[in-house]
């Protein structure tokens, strides 16, 4: 038998904020932070060979699921040896990702819940290349196992716990990976369901022959499918061997010990960049487009985001020309004004406060880290969808504002326009990206976003301007200068 | 209509915001490579 997993001294340290309670402790640690180090996992070493299915086991917060993550390359260890099919797991290598999954229980499902279940399932085929005749070769046997037949056509955030933990591990096993990792699979699934998953686990493990390491707090989920078992506890191994002779090693040690804390906020994690080598142009471009495709495809489920989408692009500037046209009738130069304010602001709008930083907030940052792609294809196939649907919708409206306020359209001026306008939009992105960015300090990055739009409100225009439009060239009966700021405010 | 196109000054302008670009390109980079090696799982 070959190893598949090797651990060796493995160990994790967190550094996690304490203090006291009370008003007086919070604003203390307002600037005096106390920290402990918190050790998760310490020396641990194990080695699994394929087509085991081992359990791992021990009370809350003995490291289990920090040494999956681990395992899953989600998290960089503080020390130690980690091999697991050959790859350091947080390398990240595609190659890597694409033959192993992580499945939480507590978190069965990450990405967007817009999508049906069948979608979301063609969309897995797509990022880890499957070929349809084993795409479609493995969901029969899903459908059949995990009886998702009624589900394929549902929307994912209108199932119940159950059908969610079903659903999750139909997404993760229809690239059929070589190495499962189970959090705690049967978390708060009722009894008949937690039978339905174990005899899937085993079946499973017994048709494909996948190493599987799960984790679990019902002994019986352990003894119904693992013939041995790791049991840690406070980050080290207390036992490694078979599960009948546990109670002989240690019969002092009782297995169902009363947890008394929860698991700790992780923090402190060392992490390595997520884009390495291993991705060629053309992958990329077909990821961008998975990715954008998937956005576009989660907004049609979702009509009140597409309204107040276009409502709050449109509504401003229009409200503007309106007033502006009453209260300077003779000046003709505010309409094209407007229109080109709405152009702009169309064209460079960037959502990455919405995508990005909620992703590290909610903790499906992890499970974007396990998709084998750069990370930053998420937002920026958000934003380049916001964009297409602008040019689907936006573009006529602003052509209707344009006549109706009978601006004068110079082709010259909108073919100078353009690269200038796309040219903004990716700077646009830039700059609240790296806002955004701050959410891996701050965990929330809505309050440094919006500081970031109130810096290009009030710094924008000075800083970063490039006027596109020599003063010499007319856009209405006068000379005027025209520049495009960062932001979408312009100057006449 | 009596645009007089400047095509050095064209350039310029968009030559800055290439450059602009590019500066918070590398901005991005340096952000998201300390980030990650920052980034700590939320919620266990």
């Amino acid at each position: 038998m070959v190893s598949v997993i090797n651990v060796k001294d493995l160990t994790m340290v967190y550094q996690v904020p304490m203090r006291e309670a009370g008003l007086q402790a919070a604003l203390v640690s307002l600037f005096r932070r106390t920290y402990r180090e918190i050790r998760a996992v310490q020396g641990v070493s194990f080695a699994l060979e394929a087509g085991e299915v081992v359990g791992f086991i021990g009370p809350n917060g003995a490291g289990k699921t920090t040494t999956l993550k681990i395992l899953s390359g989600i998290l960089h260890p503080t020390g130690g040896l980690v091999s697991v099919l050959g790859f350091t797991p947080w390398h990240r290598e595609p190659a890597f990702l694409k033959i192993i999954a992580l499945i939480r229980g507590s978190q069965p499902i990450g990405g967007p819940s817009e999508l049906t279940v069948l979608d979301s399932l063609r969309f897995q085929q797509l990022i880890y290349e499957v070929s349809d005749a084993t795409f479609q070769e493995s969901l029969a046997m899903l459908v059949e196992m995990l009886n998702l037949e009624p589900l394929l056509k549902r929307q994912i955030r209108a199932l119940s716990l159950g059908e969610r933990m079903r659903c999750g591990l139909a997404l993760s096993l229809i690239y059929q990976p070589r190495i499962l990792f189970l959090d705690e699979p049967t978390l708060g699934l009722d009894v008949t369901a937690v039978q339905m998953m174990r005899r899937f686990i085993s079946a499973y493990s017994r048709q494909t022959g996948a190493t599987i390491l799960l984790t679990s707090h019902y002994m019986a989920d352990v003894e119904m499918l693992c013939k041995r078992i790791v049991l840690i506890d406070q980050g080290t191994v207390k036992y490694d061997g078979v599960l009948e002779e546990l109670s002989a090693t240690l019969s002092s040690y009782k297995l169902l010990k009363v947890a008394i804390a929860d698991e700790t906020t992780l923090s402190g994690a060392r992490h390595r960049s997520g884009l390495r080598g291993g991705y060629c142009m053309r992958r990329v471009l077909l990821l961008l487009f998975i990715s954008t495709q998937r956005e576009i495809l989660q907004w049609l489920a979702w009509r009140a985001f597409l309204l107040t989408l276009m409502i709050n692009q449109a509504v401003g500037p229009l409200i503007g020309l309106a007033v502006w046209s009453v209260a300077l009738p003779s000046n003709t130069r505010i309409t094209t004004y407007y229109v080109a304010l709405l152009a702009v602001q169309l064209m460079t709008v960037s959502y990455e406060n919405h995508t990005f930083s909620n992703a590290i907030y909610d903790g499906t940052f992890s499970q974007a880290l396990l998709k084998p792609q750069p990370v930053v294809l998420g937002p920026l196939g958000t934003n380049i969808a916001i964009r297409l649907w602008h040019l689907l919708f936006g573009l006529p409206l602003l052509i209707l504002v344009g006549l109706v306020a009978r601006t004068t359209w110079d082709v010259r001026l909108i073919f100078l326009a353009l690269p200038a306008l796309l040219f903004a939009a990716i700077l646009r992105f830039l700059f609240t990206y790296v806002f955004a960015l701050s959410a891996f300090w701050t965990e929330q990055a809505h309050g440094i976003v919006g500081l970031s739009e109130t810096l290009i409100f009030l710094l924008g225009g000075r800083l970063l301007r490039s006027s596109f439009f020599p003063p010499a060239f007319a856009i209405s009966e006068k000379p005027c200068r025209f520049e495009l700021y960062l932001d979408s405010r312009q100057r006449l | 209509m009596s645009a007089s196109l400047d095509s050095a000054q064209i350039l310029i302008g968009y030559g800055w915001q290439v450059l602009w670009i590019l500066l918070f390109g590398l901005l991005v980079m340096f952000a998201w490579r300390a980030g990650l090696r920052r980034y700590t799982a939320i919620g266990g």
